[in-house]
């Protein structure tokens, strides 16, 4: 039987999650449900799941083999109603075997007190079976590939006969992003063996080869609405990547309110130069492999602001992370005003040379939210402001002013208490006023309201007016469209399109089709 | 095709294979110490470290710590010997402190679980406060325990020439393996050790299982506690605290052999030999003190390098 979504709305602070969503999952046929990141996906499965709920004055209704709810109350409640999820990451222990991962979830026939481990390995070993997962029941999960593992996890979820007769929608969420594209094949036909037994399959997925491939039914979300529901063989790429594009950002041409200082004025407080204009660039990779990038060059002058895009496993998570020193360079060189950085590198090391990174996931890495708002921004090089109590207090009155840092006055006030926008406002004053050769921004709009976007803006074009060279990544790849002089596409670790605004390559459209599939 | 097989031997039995190192060496120094009732009699004499052992493997394979241990037995010893002062029965004495000793262990599971603070210090305060009391019970002087005279038998003697508490120790330590082994709630308890957020995953009740190892653990605590007041007679308030850290070794050496990278009891049982018979036996040829701590300290750092030798990261 179906399993059908009407009028699912789900509102966070501020946020429109989902917004009159509705959904059909006909039994046998795999759908896919696709979307930028804050489309809705995620929120989607959830509520399936029994995690998140929709609001209370929704009319949303959902229907699982002729029963009606309007809110699943827990993960509990959606097992009951036949709900099975896969998600990304597996419930399989690591030195445990695929047999005994198995018995632990679904629990240990026993023989008294002790474990019948007969039952145990017949019981994996009709799963495996079952689902035409050729490994042995004793194998142990560190040797199992990722899509072993999912396609383990997914019986794990399914069960035998006798307990697949209880499911009523299967629900992929990610469930191939941990994959590498190589495999997926296989994963994927087993899904089509799920499906083949009439059951409904949800597949939340950003990859667009295999819903093509494997699909049936697709749906698009884009900002929490649906905006395309019908068959696979009625669209193409193209389309999809259309109608995912989010709306423009306002923010990106907007300017912001002057204020009385500049960063040259910081600059000069704290006797730094910007970097001179230059023709040859002051950064450059050749060849670089390190974990998701094979092999990857380009390179970027002073004043250019490059921007990176590509699909969730093709690096461009890890490449800031690997130009920061933070992630081990496998092979390669990576060369700073024309000199080799070393093989062993550390943040240390690339703030000396020049390079500065604002990092993503700001809770974590962006700043510390149990000092003040002063350490903070003067963590980098707080060597030169001991015993300066003027200089201090000097410096942190500009950063504030130049970037707009709410409330006034507050440099001695928790880093933690400020808002989201105002925290990367400062973790910019904090990688900016030591004047680098390279700014590479991780993500710097995440979770920043709109006033403080234009700043931040208006902070890199500044930058890049001094000389300095800008790397931006995004996870709103789109944005960079407003802002980039060039972007690189990534794709399985290298670069493998240009896109320049000279050329008329560098648009929302080959931006997002670049991110997308 | 030889060599891996004899590779894995050797990781299989390297424990038991230095073990015999250690009684060649020593036995041929001095033939009477490998009489089996001077074995016993060294097995006899480190019983509170046995059992802290015990105790500190259902710490260690759910992946915690505790520091109140060595308080726990410590108190149980000084409740006993004080319930004997004022003439309770036989099996008060017993099961008093041991009903204690269990809720201690549950207190600290309660409290790291529930609130989320760190074992390391939800222990170490427990601990202190049970030293605490244990002063108080005491007076900070001595009590002397000189009944149930089945107690005193059983830590005490000997049956063949082995101790009847290390036979106990031993037959404990069989039911420990089946638990860890073959029952589904010690799998659990490794699964919880493995990965928590993974066995929450699977639906494995991870916060029971946790709150009962650390039950457990005070259990065996109280455990050594109980028999050691036995075999002492007298209780004290700062006996067995420096006993901690080196059952802690033995567990985690036990990492070394028969399940290399896992901890396994009939790994403990034989690191406990090593670290008793290689103590002593040093004792035996007149080396100085620090030799010994030199001994159990290289034994530690020997079993953490096979221990990260044969440990697997995990494909992420």
């Amino acid at each position: 039987m179906a399993v059908v979504v009407k009028n699912v709305s789900v509102t966070f602070p501020g946020v429109k999650a989902l917004e009159n969503a509705s959904f059909t999952f006909q039994e046998g046929r795999i759908h896919a449900v696709l979307g930028a990141n804050g489309s809705g996906k995620s929120t989607l499965v959830k509520v399936l799941t029994g995690i998140y709920h929709p609001d209370k004055d929704s009319q949303t209704e959902i229907f699982f083999d002729g029963h009606v709810v309007n809110d699943i109350h827990s993960p509990n409640e959606a097992y009951d109603l036949g709900a099975r999820v896969v998600h990304q990451e597996s419930p399989l222990i690591y030195s445990f075997s695929v047999e005994e991962c198995i018995a632990l979830f679904k629990g240990y026939p026993t023989k008294g007190v002790r474990v019948d481990w007969k039952k145990v390995r017949q019981y994996a070993q009709k799963l495996l079976n079952l689902y035409h997962i050729n490994i042995s029941p004793d194998t142990l999960t560190d040797n199992l590939s990722a899509a072993d593992r999912n396609m383990v996890a997914m019986a794990m979820a399914m069960g035998d006969e006798t307990e697949t007769k209880a499911t009523r929608i299967l629900i992929l969420d990610e469930a191939d992003a941990s994959i590498p594209e190589a495999e997926t094949g296989e994963f994927l036909e087993h899904v089509r063996h799920v499906a083949n037994m009439g059951i409904p399959v949800l597949m939340v997925t950003h990859r667009m080869k295999e819903v093509i491939e494997f699909c049936d039914d697709v749906t698009i979300l884009n900002g929490g609405r649906v905006v395309y529901s019908g068959l696979k063989t009625d669209i193409d790429e193209d389309f999809i990547v259309s109608k995912m594009i989010r709306q423009t950002d306002e923010t990106l041409h907007a300017h912001a309110k002057e204020t009385g200082h500049s960063i040259l004025e910081l600059w000069e407080l704290l006797e730094r130069t910007p970097p001179g204009a230059d023709d040859k660039p002051v950064l450059s990779v050749k060849n670089l492999t390190a974990k998701r990038l094979n092999g990857l060059s380009f390179s970027v002058k002073p004043g250019e602001i490059l921007g990176v895009i590509g699909n969730p496993d093709s690096g461009v998570k890890e490449l800031p992370q690997v130009l920061g020193g933070d992630l081990e360079i496998v092979s390669g060189e990576y060369f700073v005003s024309g000199k080799t950085m070393p093989k062993k590198l550390t943040p240390g090391k690339c703030f000396k040379a020049g390079v500065n990174v604002l990092p993503c996931d700001r809770p974590i890495r962006g700043g510390i939210m149990s000092c003040t708002l002063c350490e903070n921004v003067l963590m980098p090089t707080q060597k030169e402001f001991w015993n300066k109590g003027k200089l201090v207090r000097r410096t942190m009155d500009l950063c504030i002013d130049i970037f707009d840092v709410q409330p006034r006055d507050s440099s001695n006030m928790l880093f933690g208490k400020f808002s989201g926008g105002n925290q990367q406002k400062a973790i910019m004053a904090k990688w900016i006023s030591p004047c680098p050769k390279v700014l590479v921004l991780d993500d710097p709009t995440y979770g920043v309201d709109p006033a403080s976007r234009i700043r931040i803006f208006t902070a890199m074009r500044e930058a890049a007016a001094s000389n300095i060279a800008l790397i931006v990544f995004s996870t709103e790849p789109e944005q960079l469209a407003g802002i980039c002089s060039h972007v690189i596409a990534l794709h399985e670790g290298q670069v493998v399109a240009e896109l320049k605004e000279s050329e008329g390559t560098l648009n929302r459209n080959t931006i997002a089709k670049w991110c997308y599939t | 095709m030889n060599e891996s097989k004899l590779k894995t031997f050797i990781s299989t039995f390297s424990l038991p294979l230095v073990l015999l190192i250690v009684i060649v060496v020593f036995g041929s120094v001095s033939p009477q110490f490998l009489s089996v009732s001077n074995i016993s009699n060294m097995f006899l004499g480190s019983m509170a470290s046995a059992f802290l052992a015990y105790g500190g493997i259902f710490i260690l394979v759910t992946n915690e710590f505790d520091l109140s241990l060595g308080y726990n037995l410590c108190l149980a010893m000084c409740t006993a010997a004080f319930l004997g002062t004022i003439g309770a029965p036989g099996a008060i004495i017993l099961g008093i402190p041991l009903l204690l000793g269990a809720f201690y262990g549950f207190l600290n599971g309660l409290i790291v679980v529930r609130q989320k603070i760190s074992s390391f210090i939800v222990t170490l305060a427990i601990g202190l406060t049970l030293s605490g009391i244990a002063q108080v019970i005491t007076g900070g002087g001595n009590l002397y325990l000189t009944y149930p005279d089945w107690l005193l038998y059983i830590t005490r003697k000997s049956i063949f020439n082995v101790g009847i508490l290390v036979i106990i120790w031993l037959v404990l330590g069989a039911i420990l393996h089946f638990f860890l082994t073959q029952v589904p709630v010690g799998r659990q308890m490794f699964a919880v050790g493995n990965s928590e957020h993974t066995a929450f995953l699977a639906g494995i009740k991870t916060a029971k299982i946790r709150i009962l190892a650390f039950t457990l653990a005070g259990f065996f605590s109280a455990l050594g506690g109980i028999v050691m007041v036995g075999q002492l007679g007298s209780a004290c308030s700062s006996y067995g605290v420096s006993l901690l850290l080196p059952a802690y070794a033995v567990v985690f050496l036990s990492k070394a052999s028969y399940k290399p990278g896992y901890i396994n009891v009939p790994g403990v049982v034989t690191s406990m030999a090593l670290i008793i018979l290689g103590t002593k036996g040093l004792e035996l040829i007149g080396a100085a003190t620090w030799c010994e701590y030199m001994f159990q300290g290289v034994a530690l750092m020997f079993a953490m390098w096979l221990s990260a030798k044969t440990s697997r990261t995990p494909i992420r």
